[in-house]
């Protein structure tokens, strides 16, 4: 199974903790590409929480099967702006990446849905 | 990066009653896994909350422990995606079925994990022991 979200915001804050362990991107793929697993209890919490949905395929499928990709620093440069500059570029760990999670929902960030387009054809011109 | 962090589980909701097995006391926590593994078995002997980190900034640096208890709480089941697996990842969500003593304790925000420093009592060891406090080597017996 692979965890994803909806949110480009949410998918830039695991990348900024990502870069603890190397390089850090941030893959997309249409929705509709990969079939989704039914959220139990827990899906169900943070699919409200994370905008988050899990795959029915292993991480390195869903790796090769993405369409888009870009640079966890091309995101935030991008992310910045719609966030009133509300953006760690680094994240300490786990417990940290919980942290941002919670501060961008007390912020109310969560992209709509024009910036997430937005933020959509981005990809789709770095990746073309 | 990820040696030098504790096992924790951070909690997101606590539920008490659930359709499950586990007979006797215990509660369902809703939550993300923190930088290592989370097996079935596993103890957690600290509940603590973490200062809150607001600014970009606060948010590199590592986490203060506030509020913290002593607890003794076992994992006996995981769940995830409506099944059970016997260990969650890091940084994985998923629902842990903890049986023990503190369970009162555990609330929305909590961070189950282990003390700062472990024990440093080392008479269960049979062969080694340090000399004195100032003795870098260690005596063998």
């Amino acid at each position: 199974m692979t965890y994803t979200t909806l949110d480009p915001l949410i998918a830039t804050l695991f990348a900024v903790e990502c870069r603890n362990h190397g390089q850090s991107i941030i893959l997309a793929t249409p929705r509709g590409r990969f079939a989704e697993l039914d959220p139990s209890l827990t899906d169900a919490y943070f699919r409200r929480l994370e905008r988050s949905v899990t795959l029915d395929v292993l991480p390195l499928e869903f790796t090769e099967g993405a369409t888009h990709e870009v640079d966890v620093e091309q995101a935030i440069n991008f992310l910045k702006p719609l966030t009133s500059d509300w953006l760690p570029e680094r994240i300490h760990g786990i417990s940290g990446l919980a942290s941002a999670l919670d501060e961008a929902l007390a912020r109310r960030l969560h992209l709509p849905d024009d910036s997430i387009r937005h933020f959509a054809a981005i990809m789709r011109s770095r990746s073309s | 990066m990820s040696n030098n962090l504790p096992t924790e589980f951070l909690i997101s909701e606590v539920v008490e009653n659930t359709n499950g097995s586990t007979s006797g006391p215990y509660r369902v926590l809703i939550g993300r896994c923190g930088d290592h593994p989370i097996t079935v078995g596993d103890t957690f002997h600290r509940v603590y909350r973490h200062r809150p980190q607001v600014r970009p900034e606060e948010l590199a640096t590592p986490p203060v422990r506030e509020s913290e208890s002593g607890i003794c709480v076992e994992v006996v089941r995981i769940i995830a995606l409506n099944r059970e697996f016997p260990i969650l990842g890091q940084g994985s969500t998923g629902s842990l079925v903890v049986q023990g003593e503190g369970l009162d304790l555990l609330s929305p925000h909590a961070v189950l994990g282990q003390p700062l420093e472990a024990p440093t009592d080392r008479s269960a060891d049979p062969t080694i022991s340090t000399t004195n406090a100032s003795s870098p080597q260690p005596a063998i017996r």
